[in-house]
């Protein structure tokens, strides 16, 4: 690495860092799109887990009200989740009763407060989409300014969004992102297959076109070819 | 008043009479809240939640291991940059709160906004801090921290940072930040220099940057330097010398080796980017260095 070289952190998806040159950019703020079913959550969970085997600290920001056991149980089923990081290296934050009956503004302090409290280097928003659905007109307004406070943290953040049919990605956010992945799902013939692409990592050079992955129980989002 | 999760308190109950404030926090449990020392600074309401007790026990045992009152000296901790900002306020808390100094932060990673943030949210009382903000000149959020002590737009040209510096002895009536009482000195950090300035051109700003500092400074001045040394070897090896002690920063944020050199190199012997005997630059310590703790 040369001295002026972005840091990196490796992401834990099995073939996606040499994708990007070793990992995310350090820090930045990074949006994983994809439809459901695709690995939003799971990719987002390793790339947690990776952290919490390093000894780093992540924060996982629910945004859909579900109890934290719930994701837990979930979140089992894969090798990588040891359960001695839950709680400690693996921070799980619900905010989506407060997300309710908030204001943008209050939502961001909420964020600010936890991320201030945990002091994570990898932080997780699932999904960010969630809020545009409840906050409908003010939602641009939010995601800018989420992301501007996210970029000020050093840490790396995911913010997973859901996207509609016909949709790429999520539009609203993801002109403010540094980075922008997408998870895929395919009809081709009688198979449903998923795929990854790195539309977008600022100061990366990364390889561009849809790569094959698959969802292991081993290593959650694996990407299975990979082009160089 | 704006409130977030909050629990109001009348500040008859807080023993403060005439006002009402309110703690925000998202905790349950209130007791993890507190109330600012400088409560009538904070205007009519109150932030602070408390930091985590691990990095609470960092600043204790990483003030333990600085003491501030001797001579000037410079103190390295190396730590992954991943953990560059929170030992950063780490060693704020240790500083400005836990043993009451007077500091100066150099900003030079991003605005000096955002650590003022930070030790708001923190509750780190920020009234013996000064700014000297490098980045601002490029930095759209360019109002000025309403909780420090003071605050001075610097330049970003590392050519003229040391002179700025320098300048800033309490005897010019223009200037807004005094070194002159100044008993620490944290920098944002040095490496990240090398992003907009050559390896030896950084060097021969540290050296003139040390020297700065030793000739305008208050007998004992403590020099904060937070750096990945594995990620900046070259730096970490020219800067190495100068420092009384290096205290290792585990990624779990724990304090492991601390080196203490005897004779820590001074400022005078080398005058140029060259630094000093190449001989003692290894991040394993020369000879003339003691071990003095262990993870």
């Amino acid at each position: 690495m040369t001295q002026n070289a972005f840091p990196r952190l490796e992401s834990g998806i099995p073939g996606l860092d040499e994708m990007i040159q070793g990992g995310f950019p350090f820090p930045s703020v990074v949006l994983v799109a994809g439809s459901a079913g695709a690995g939003k959550t799971t990719f987002a969970q390793k790339f947690l887990f990776e952290g919490a085997e390093k000894g780093e600290q992540g924060l996982y920001i629910s945004t859909l009200s579900e109890p934290a056991q719930w994701m837990l149980r979930y979140v089992q089923q894969f090798e990588f989740a040891k359960q001695e990081f839950y709680g400690k290296e693996v921070v799980y934050y619900d905010m989506g009763t407060a997300l309710r009956n908030s204001t943008g503004e209050q939502l961001l302090q909420m964020i600010d407060d936890k991320v201030a409290e945990i002091m994570p280097q990898r932080i997780v928003i699932d999904p960010i989409t969630v809020v545009g659905t409840m906050m409908k007109d003010d939602y641009r307004v939010f995601a800018f300014d989420l992301v501007t406070r996210l970029k000020n943290w050093q840490a790396v953040t995911l913010l997973t969004g859901e996207v509609r049919p016909g949709e790429l990605y999520p539009a609203e956010i993801s002109y403010a992102v540094d980075g922008v992945v997408l998870l895929m799902l395919s009809d081709e013939g009688d198979a449903r297959r998923k795929y990854i692409e790195v539309l977008k990592m600022r100061g990366t050079n990364h390889i561009t076109g849809k790569q094959s992955v698959d969802i292991t129980t081993k290593d959650g989002v694996v990407v299975l070819k990979a082009r160089f | 008043m704006k409130c977030v999760n909050s629990v109001m308190y009348r500040t008859d109950d807080l023993r403060i009479p005439g006002q009402s404030i309110c703690l925000r926090t998202n905790y349950d449990n209130i007791s993890n809240a507190f109330i600012s020392p400088n409560l009538y600074e904070c205007s009519n309401w109150i932030v602070g939640l408390r930091m985590n007790e691990r990095d609470l026990k960092l600043a204790e045992e990483v003030g333990s291991h600085i003491q501030a009152n001797g001579s000037s000296a410079i103190y390295i901790l190396t730590t992954k940059y991943t953990n560059l900002v929170r030992t950063n306020l780490v060693l704020l808390k240790a500083f400005l709160d836990m043993k009451t100094k007077r500091g100066m932060m150099i900003t030079i990673d991003r605005p000096h906004q955002y650590i003022s943030h930070l030790l708001q949210l923190h509750g780190i009382d920020q009234a013996k801090l000064q700014f000297i903000d490098a980045i601002s000149n490029h930095a759209s959020d360019t109002k000025v921290s309403p909780n420090a002590e003071a605050f001075e737009s610097g330049p970003f040209y590392i050519e003229t940072l040391p002179d700025f510096i320098m300048s800033c002895d309490g005897r010019d009536p223009e200037s807004k930040v005094d070194m002159s009482s100044t008993e620490f000195i944290l920098m944002d950090n040095v490496s990240t220099l090398l992003t907009y300035n050559t390896m030896e051109n950084v060097k021969i700003f540290f050296s003139r940057y040390v020297g700065v500092l030793k000739e305008r400074s208050s007998a004992s001045l403590a020099t904060l330097i937070v750096m990945d040394r594995d990620l900046h070897a070259d730096l970490y090896s020219f800067i190495s010398p100068f420092a009384k002690k290096i205290i290792e920063i585990s990624t779990d944020m724990k304090v492991g080796n601390v080196v203490e050199s005897r004779s820590p190199t001074s400022v005078e012997s080398t005058p140029s980017a060259n630094g000093p005997a190449a001989s003692d630059r290894s991040g394993s310590g020369p000879q003339t260095r003691e071990r003095t703790g262990e993870m």
